[in-house]
């Protein structure tokens, strides 16, 4: 009785805690609002901080955190304390339209730097869109993100359908390949990118000899590889991610198929050359993301990051800082123009528009009407040894 | 509580009780209308209605304040808890189905997303201009008018998709019937992801987007208010249903077969039809709402329909309490606003105290991270100390109508 | 004719033979007993009776009517109900709720009309809670309707076993063992209810029981298996002294002590 008794009263207490914790938070922060108000700006972000991808997602995040922590001491200038309000979309479009949802009714929030996944930003985009609130976003990929033409909705990253057609040119002009076999994981992202690639290819007159689907997850591709093998291609072209593409290379080199191998960003992590060990030399991806080391700036920036968080960058690290760097130069325009003035949301998502010319760490921005980069491009690596990342080749 | 009923002597007392709580709530919403601690006052205020000695149209008259009056006068100051609230109401509505096939038949449904999604992508498909792929002699997306048509006719479908699933699957008991669910779940994600070859019917993995949204004569009902009068119309149709059913002829069999099924058949009660019975009705709401889903998020994809959203309405019905009604509706509020809500102002108060420096926690320790794993161990510890759930089932006192006229009122409990 | 009547079943479970044609008729308002040794068949051909086996020979009749292949819920529905040996009650229901299942085939409201709350569902709804309430006062369960099933004492669980088996007006009512685990005065008590439910309500009752008392003292008719064959039937009093009784109870040569065998 006495040992229930106990439970129910720290059960209680701890329930307690939490509720009084966040809304004395809130409360306060209420208080602060009516006091100074609209002295606080917050940037958001919003990509998967747990679950298999949380390690892209807290790079982006990162590199966010970076950004804010640069721009803080200008932004006090101008009357304003700047904060991250850092969230977990969980990779999942309903956890990323209810996050949306939330950050919509902040009203000191005035950007989004959001999402990995094309399948999370689609419908939260929509949210933020009736909230007038801009997002940038650092990595999707999926035409459909800016295809909307919502004026709110940016990304500073290249799309698939210049990705795809970029890897079949560079397949055709610099490598020779005559024909290839096209291979997708089923997934949004897997499937978009092999239909940009197999509609290139054949405007380009390569022959597609195969278009197969795989299931994501799976171990064992025996079955497409003894088709890819009987249609003897130049190459094979996989639309997915580096779990299934490192063990279906390994298992192509294996089975003796020496077919040049393709892939897309989703390729683009240090764990493929973990997965298939020195059957990674040769394999070619183009990636949204460039290697930031390759200039002095962007390695000194890489060391800076791995000082401040102990962590190497990752790929889309930089483009996280990027994306919140464009917003926060937005925002600062805006302040300055209206003498530290709160800036209404319509107002920052017009002026983020308006970025033109603005230099990042890894790539130059210059929005176009739909909220596409001109500027972004396609990045060609190709792995010469077990090393990540692989060296690179190209760019377009 | 059982103390504190004792207090309430008199009818007045309850009703003085329930309009201090639903009011102050109200209030304190609108004056803090960002607080949390003000939003879960008034969730809570509602919940102390169903506690209170009171009738059960009493009752149900402060619900129906709380719900369709006050409910969305704090959405208008914060719009944010009429999404809260809508999303609520959905899982509340799922919830219900699902402890349907599992709470009153006994019939673990691994699978029940199945059902959310062919609703879903029903409505997608027609209010999207996808259907002009496979149907040439009319113009797509439909008006946002056929959202109506299309609520009872994705009940339906999902109801028959639930007799066509039920039919092999119901031949088999517990364990058994459990993991043919969760393959049957599986099965229709995987057809939703495939079917965009030959024909595209539901554009695969790629997802259906833009779906209208639903419409009345001409005028678009696309804000969350909307959405929320919506998602409580079929949440009070759900109820109402579900409520009917238990203490009928219908759900007593179901009781019964879960119990004891030889005994049930020995009673005359014919198990195929009667588990089926179940497994449409829970299907059919699933259905229902998942035309709603549809159109409130105006993009569905399959990945929105996997194995983990099986799991997690079934940790509502468990956490509630299965087989119980009003445990459902609270399993579901407090996993939602467990998940979206308090967990996530929580984590957000920690990064505040760590921006602010009171607090040192390592980015490392980023407490955005650790947010699923602290909702698993509440349920986890809800499992140990309260396995029975939040409010178990009780059985209805049945009394015989000329008795009931002798014996002292007594507040109606069930 | 009789209102059940069995001819030459037999049931067979690979090559073992349990119940070998089996002749058994139950006159309308009768009380028949069925006894024999344990793994006699007993249960085996009540289960037959009740559909849960089809037998592999033999006839079947009710009222004329052919019960085989007909599922154990349809045979109830035809009006055989029965009590189960090892008491199967719906332990998380109250005892009217019991009952009210067991009046599952005599209910017509189907989804619709109870959506709607028709009138005459709900005039079906009282009149049956009234009938069972009734029925539980008749049963000696007065003030116990809303206890769950299995909180009631175990004398309570068998007389509402046997409740929510007579709830729907049954013709037959097959009861396995009813006195199992009473001591012998609630054996007594046991036997007279099963005589007033007869009496009062006009069934055929076929009864499986161990205690030889119990069986003699209120059948009219008595039916021995031993190894699954009928060896003796008739009056209690024929079935007693008959020699073939005596050796399956007590052994080859038992004959003689006729009276111990009774």
């Amino acid at each position: 009785m006495k040992r229930k008794l106990l439970l129910v009263a720290s059960l209680l207490m701890i329930m307690a805690l939490i509720v009084s914790g966040c809304g004395g938070a809130k409360t306060t922060e209420g208080e602060k609002q009516a006091a100074d108000a609209g002295k606080v700006i917050k940037i958001a972000t919003s990509s998967p901080l747990s679950g298999a991808q949380a390690a892209v997602g807290e790079s982006i995040k990162l590199g966010a955190q970076m950004a804010l922590e640069e721009k803080k001491a200008e932004f006090e200038k101008l009357g304003f304390k700047l904060e991250l309000a850092p969230q977990d979309d969980q990779a999942d479009p309903k956890m990323g339209v209810s996050v949306a949802e939330k950050l919509i009714a902040d009203p000191s929030i005035l950007a989004v730097i959001g999402h990995y996944n094309s399948g999370v930003a689609i419908p939260s985009s929509e949210v933020y869109n009736t909230g007038n609130l801009a997002m940038v976003s650092p990595a999707n990929t999926a035409p459909k993100v800016t295809d909307r033409r919502l004026p709110t909705v940016n990304r500073i990253c290249v799309r698939d359908d210049v990705q795809g057609p970029a890897g079949a040119g560079y397949a055709k002009d610099k490598l020779g390949v005559k024909s290839v076999f096209v291979i997708h994981d089923k997934t949004a992202y897997g499937q978009g990118l092999a239909d940009e690639f197999k509609k290139e290819t054949e405007k380009l007159g390569l022959k597609v000899v195969g278009y197969e689907g795989i299931t994501a997850g799976e171990v064992d591709f025996s079955a497409v590889l003894t088709k890819v093998g009987a249609f003897k291609p130049d190459m094979i072209y996989f639309g997915g991610m580096y779990p299934e593409a490192g063990i279906m290379v390994k298992q192509a080199r294996e089975k003796g198929i020496t077919a040049k191998y393709m892939g897309g960003d989703g390729l683009d992590s240090s764990e493929i050359v973990k997965i298939a060990g020195k059957n990674i030399t040769g394999l070619i991806y183009t990636t949204a993301a460039t290697d930031i080391t390759k200039t002095a700036e962007g390695k000194a920036w890489a060391e800076q990051y791995k000082q401040k968080f102990g962590k190497n960058v990752e790929s889309y690290s930089a483009y996280g800082y990027d994306a919140a760097l464009v917003a926060l130069n937005g925002i600062e325009n805006l302040l300055k123009a209206n003498g530290g003035k709160m800036p209404a949301r319509q107002d920052v998502a017009a002026e983020i528009r308006k970025t033109a010319d603005f230099k990042g760490i890894a790539t130059t921005v210059t929005f176009d009407d739909k909220g596409d980069n001109k500027n972004a491009k396609v990045y060609f690596f190709e792995f010469k040894g077990e090393t990540y990342p692989g060296e690179l080749i190209g760019e377009k | 509580m059982d103390k504190f009923k004792s207090m309430l002597t008199k009818p007045w007392m309850s009703y003085l009780v329930a309009l201090l709580a639903m009011g102050g709530a109200a209030l304190t919403v609108s004056v803090v209308p960002r607080s949390l601690f003000a939003f879960l006052f008034f969730i809570g205020s509602v919940l102390l209605v169903y506690y209170l000695p009171l009738s059960t149209k009493a009752k149900l008259f402060f619900v129906l304040i709380g719900t369709l009056v006050l409910m969305p006068i704090i959405g208008s100051f914060n719009l944010y808890y009429m999404n809260v609230a809508t999303q609520v109401g959905i899982y509340v509505a799922l919830a219900l189905g699902l402890n349907i096939v599992v709470g009153f038949a006994g019939l673990l449904d691994l699978g029940y997303v199945a059902f959310y999604a062919t609703g879903a992508y029903i409505y997608a498909i027609f209010a999207s201009d996808q259907a002009g792929n496979f149907i040439h002699f009319a113009k797509f997306p439909l008006a946002g008018e056929w959202f109506w048509v299309f609520l009872p006719l994705s009940l339906l479908a999902a109801g028959i998709t639930g007799i066509l699933l039920g039919l092999p699957a119901l031949r088999l008991r517990g364990d058994y019937l459990a993991i043919v669910t969760l393959g049957f779940g599986e099965i229709i994600r995987i057809i939703f992801n495939n079917l965009d070859k030959p024909v595209n019917i539901t554009n695969g993995p790629k997802g259906i987007t833009p779906i209208q949204p639903p419409a009345l004569f001409g005028f678009t009902l696309n804000k969350p208010i909307y959405y929320y009068f919506i998602v409580m119309g079929i949440v009070f149709f759900v109820i109402f249903v579900t409520r009917r059913l238990e203490h009928s002829r219908i759900g007593r069999a179901w009781a019964a077969i879960r119990e004891d099924e030889v005994a049930a058949r020995a009673m005359g009660i014919p198990l195929l039809r009667t588990k089926l019975m179940a497994f449409a009705i829970g299907a059919s709401f699933a259905g229902m709402m998942g035309v709603v889903f549809a159109a409130k998020q105006t993009f569905i994809d399959p990945s929105s329909f996997t194995f983990m959203e099986s799991i997690g309405v079934l940790a509502m019905v468990i956490l509630g309490g299965m087989g119980s009604i009003p445990g459902a509706i609270v399993g579901a509020t407090a996993v939602v606003m467990l998940q979206s809500q308090v967990l996530k102002s929580f984590s957000e108060f920690l990064a505040q105290l760590r921006d602010s420096g009171i607090l040192n926690i390592p980015t490392q320790l980023e407490p955005a991270k650790f947010e699923r794993l602290v909702f698993g161990l509440i349920l986890v510890v809800m499992m140990i100390f309260r396995p029975q759930g939040l409010i178990p089932a009780k059985r209805r006192e049945m009394e015989l109508l000329e008795e009931k006229a002798d014996r002292p009122a007594k507040g109606e409990e069930s | 004719m009789a209102l059940l009547e069995a001819k030459g079943i037999t049931k067979r479970f690979g090559g073992l033979v349990a119940v070998c044609k089996v002749d058994f008729a139950l006159e309308k308002g009768q009380i028949a007993g069925l006894i024999g040794p344990n793994g006699a068949g007993k249960t085996t051909f009540f289960n037959v009776i009740t559909g849960i086996y089809q037998p592999e020979e033999g006839s079947l009749n009710l009222d004329g009517k052919s019960l085989l292949g007909l599922k154990p819920e349809q045979i109830a529905s035809r009006g055989i109900k029965r009590t189960f040996q090892n008491i199967r009650l719906f332990a998380n229901l109250t005892a009217v709720e019991n009952v009210l299942v067991g009046m599952h085939t005599n209910l017509k409201e189907n989804l619709i009309s109870i959506l709607l709350k028709t009138p005459k569902v709900r005039h079906e709804e009282e009149a049956a809670l009234q009938r069972a309430f009734e029925l539980l006062t008749y049963v000696g369960l007065k003030g116990k309707e809303n206890e769950l099933a299995k909180n009631l004492p175990y004398g309570a669980q068998r007389k509402l076993e046997i409740a929510r088996a007579l709830a729907s007006h049954p013709k037959v009512l097959l009861l396995d063992e009813p006195a199992a685990g009473m001591n012998p005065k609630e054996t007594v008590g046991m036997k007279d209810f099963i005589r007033r439910i007869r009496d009062d309500l006009g069934l055929s009752i076929l009864l499986i029981e161990h205690d030889i008392h119990l069986v003699m003292g209120i059948s009219d008719t008595v039916t021995v298996l031993d190894y699954g064959v009928n060896i003796a039937s008739g009056s209690p009093d024929q079935v007693r002294k008959d020699p073939k009784v005596i050796e399956a109870y007590l052994g080859p040569g038992a004959a003689e002590h006729d009276e111990r065998g009774a």
